[in-house]
């Protein structure tokens, strides 16, 4: 952001909101002061002030703003375009993840890393959403129409500077508060994920799976759903073996700073959560636990399209082996998934991939995993007939 | 380097010796800041004590040199902003951050302005600080010709008692 579109940007802070911003972040107001200004010190460090006039059309807001900002920056150990994003948006949770990957160093990544990437935060808030409602292990349709509600008035900000970071703007009203809650459905939703997260992440840290498992039997908190959004969230070198350092995801929340909704304290809700890319193989895991035993072994029909033939020649003359499907599932959501394919299988992919568009349909049990989904068990495919 | 930059360059220079020598923290402003016709931020994080509420100052200050030899006249000296716009902003600055006009006054042989020897390194002459908040509105397109007191010497005492009025809350006005 250039310094032209910062000081843009600071006019159009309100006072209150940076007023209500500092309060929800440790600074208290300090009595006695003169002039049309909130003077508010910092709980921590009694020296550290702020100085924020009440006027938006005071001749020196902007340049009093710019100050405001840079220290809270400064004590927040963050970049100011961040804190400014923040400040912009005070009635809305906003969930950041950051990916530090070799890859994202540059503040690149693949276009298909990214789409999973934005794909896998929207799930995982949808699935903390229904989790929220409905505390099972396990949603076969994330289709709640709260859920989808807060869903549809989420919105996208800007990507921001450090390894790669997307952000997700959660208003906090976002859905009518018919659930009789005592706080806003949106700050259940953000404090579910980032919590469910974090005890995760400690069970694999400190415990077990297992043990993390069992211990919310009678109301599950983590469910196959939100573990599967992570997964999906993660940088994929798909069939590339893991490198010790494969680099981590975070998850970052910046609470809304309205009055009548404080933020959990970090005991509560931790506002940070690393998860590290050697964890992915006991999320899946846990991911497999939620899942109905049924879903396991069940064979299911799919539809969807051939994505890459890798299959080789064998002593007949004939190609078969490996072929990646884009298989459409039942709540919209589309994945990649492999499959080892006859010579007979695999002459109906050739055919469908060569046909450009062209579906497929065919029955198999899907077998999810960190990094590939795989069909096993194939009994059927073929191709399906054009729709025109 | 042209003898212009080498002036800004002093008044940073004397500017950060003075802040550092009465322990406050100097910093060349940001980019941001830069657009708003701020030069140097000070700051300075002291408790003055009861009635003083004031503990964590920012002072804006936006820097000047000149070699003219200002006119002397009532404990005054003058001097001639160049840009109106900066005076404008000067004078419409709110009262906190406090922002400042500060101007050293440099000796016109270019070989005087600073002397360095195994002794003493010599910066010759000084700056004077004012505030032109509340100043009345110019009316020349050019500039115009403000007055800087001369008890008001940027020095590292004088900043001190600066920050001191500042931390009570005390109005920096222009004195014309």
């Amino acid at each position: 952001m250039s310094p032209d579109d910062q000081r843009r940007v600071l006019a159009t802070l309100t006072p209150m909101a940076v007023r209500h911003y500092a309060q929800s972040r440790g600074w208290i107001s300090v009595e006695g002061v003169r002039g049309r200004i909130w003077l508010l010190r910092h709980q921590a460090h009694p020296l550290r002030q702020l100085v924020i006039p009440m006027d938006a059309d005071d001749p020196g807001f902007v340049d009093a703003m710019a100050d405001v900002l840079q220290r809270l920056a400064e004590l927040e150990g963050r970049v100011l375009e961040v804190v400014l994003s923040d400040l912009q948006t005070p009635d809305a949770d906003v969930l950041r993840v950051r990916v530090v990957h070799r890859d994202s160093d540059a503040g690149q990544l693949s276009l298909t890393s990214d789409v999973m990437l934005r794909d896998g935060a929207r799930r995982a808030l949808l699935a903390a959403a229904c989790s929220v409602i409905h505390p099972v292990t396990y949603h076969p349709r994330m289709t709640r129409s709260e859920a989808e509600s807060l869903l549809a008035a989420c919105r996208a900000g800007q990507t921001e500077f450090g390894s790669y970071v997307i952000k997700v703007i959660c208003p906090l009203y976002a859905v009518p508060e018919t659930l009789d809650l005592y706080e806003p459905f949106t700050r259940r939703v953000v404090r579910h994920l980032m919590k469910t997260t974090a005890e995760l992440v400690d069970s694999i840290e400190q415990t077990s799976i297992e043990t993390y498992i069992d211990a919310q039997k009678e109301r599950p908190r983590l469910s196959a759903n939100l573990c599967e959004a992570l997964l999906r969230m993660q940088t994929r070198d798909d069939e590339q073996p893991r490198e010790r350092d494969a680099g981590h995801l975070e998850l970052l929340t910046a609470w809304a700073s309205d009055p009548h909704v404080p933020p959990p304290t970090p005991t509560q809700v931790p506002s940070r959560v690393v998860i590290k890319a050697e964890y992915l193989p006991e999320i899946e895991r846990a991911a497999s636990l939620l899942r109905p035993a049924a879903m396991r072994t069940r064979e299911e029909l799919f539809i969807g399209t051939v994505e890459t033939l890798d299959g080789t020649v064998g002593a007949d003359g004939r190609r078969s082996g490996d072929v990646t499907f884009s298989l459409l599932l039942r709540d919209s959501e589309s994945i990649r998934a492999r499959a080892t394919l006859s010579s007979e299988d695999y002459d109906v992919a050739l055919q469908a991939h060569q046909g450009g568009i062209a579906y497929v349909r065919l029955n198999g049990v899907l077998r999810r995993g960190p990094r590939i989904n795989r069909i096993t068990s194939l009994r059927s495919l073929e191709l399906l007939e054009s729709a025109d | 380097m042209t003898p212009q930059d080498i002036e800004a360059e002093l008044s940073y220079a004397y500017l950060h010796a003075v802040a550092s020598h009465a322990s406050v923290a100097c910093q060349v402003a940001s980019r941001m800041h830069d657009g708003l016709g701020i030069d140097a931020m000070l700051t300075l994080r002291h408790d003055f004590g009861p009635p003083a509420i004031l503990t964590d100052i920012t002072l804006h200050l936006q820097l000047k040199a000149t070699t003219r030899t200002p006119v002397h006249n009532d404990g005054r000296f003058s001097y001639f902003l160049k840009d109106a716009q900066e005076y404008e902003r000067l004078r419409k600055a709110s009262s906190l951050p406090p922002r400042l006009l500060a101007v050293l006054f440099l000796p016109t042989p270019q070989a005087d302005w600073l002397t360095c020897a195994a002794e003493q390194l010599v910066l010759r002459k000084c700056a004077y600080w004012t505030s032109l908040r509340g100043a009345p509105a110019s009316k020349n397109d050019s500039g115009q010709t403000v007055y800087l007191p001369d008890t008001q010497v940027l020095s590292p005492d004088g900043l001190r008692a600066l920050f001191e009025r500042v931390a009570h809350q005390e109005e920096l006005l222009y004195v014309p």
